[in-house]
């Protein structure tokens, strides 16, 4: 099965930082089809078409609305959205340490795993221990890796 | 399933052979931690202990563009013509966030 390194960092709180590589704790398993020209079987691609040219409309030329109302948008531009993207920060930093009990697995999302990165093996060993013992779950907001 | 409250809540699992195993991402890269060391995190850790408030944990970034949102929606919203094709996006799940936000700007004029 193969592992994915999707970020490299650190996992910081109080005065603590543990050098950590992100991976997803989920490998693609299932099985997906390719879809194909049933007379000639090449393989399908996707097209943006405008239907008033009834033309394709090249990548440069598309932009993102968000529909107010029928037929009504506000047009967001790509700096716009960035300006409000987060930085691809370095850190996870944990604000609270809260009991894993009292998280309702309804609030779940994606699941992955942090590994030790290079120098990190010790502390991350005593994190795992410790929070394993007190039974305590690191909380934390909005890294954007994880989006 | 399990019971939410009143109501029941459905939350789907992934199978087991789609989670990659612990010996696959660990190795032999774990250290060992000392007892002193372990004391003093668990003194780290219950220093910063909380209850689970989950509307303590805000998606910033979903805020953010709302609030852009918001302010645009006077005076840059544009009309598509009438074509009669189904559109590929409906309305986003913003839809309630952008309503309150636009409500808070009428508000605070």
């Amino acid at each position: 099965m193969a592992v994915h390194e999707l970020w490299t960092g650190t996992v910081s709180f109080s005065l603590v930082a543990i050098p950590v590589q992100l991976v997803s704790a989920v490998a693609a398993s299932r099985i997906s089809f390719r879809m194909l020209h049933a007379k000639d079987y090449a393989p399908l691609s996707r097209r943006m078409l405008c239907p008033v040219e009834g033309k394709i409309v090249p990548l440069h030329e598309i932009v993102r609305g968000f529909e107010i109302a029928p037929d009504k948008y506000i047009v967001m531009t790509r700096e716009e959205l960035e300006s409000v993207s987060p930085e691809r920060s370095r850190a996870i930093e944990i604000i609270d340490f809260i009991d894993i009990g009292d998280v309702d697995p309804v609030y779940y999302g994606r699941p992955y795993f942090l590994v030790p990165a290079k120098g990190g093996e010790k502390a991350y060993s005593l994190l795992v221990e410790v929070m394993r013992e007190t039974g305590r779950a690191g909380a934390f907001v909005d890294h954007p890796s994880l989006q | 399933m399990k019971p939410a409250g009143q109501a029941l809540s459905l939350i789907t699992l992934h199978y087991s052979d789609e989670i990659v195993p612990e010996e696959e991402i660990l190795s032999e890269k774990t250290g060992r931690a000392w007892p002193r060391d372990t004391d003093e995190m668990i003194k780290v850790i219950e220093s910063m202990r909380s209850a689970f408030k989950p509307e303590r944990y805000a998606n910033e970034r979903k805020e953010k563009i709302a609030g852009l949102l918001g302010e645009k929606a006077k005076e840059q919203m544009v009309e598509s013509p009438v074509t009669g094709e189904e559109v590929l996006e409906g309305p986003g799940d913003l839809v309630s966030v952008l309503q309150e936000s636009v409500r808070k700007v009428e508000a605070a004029q």
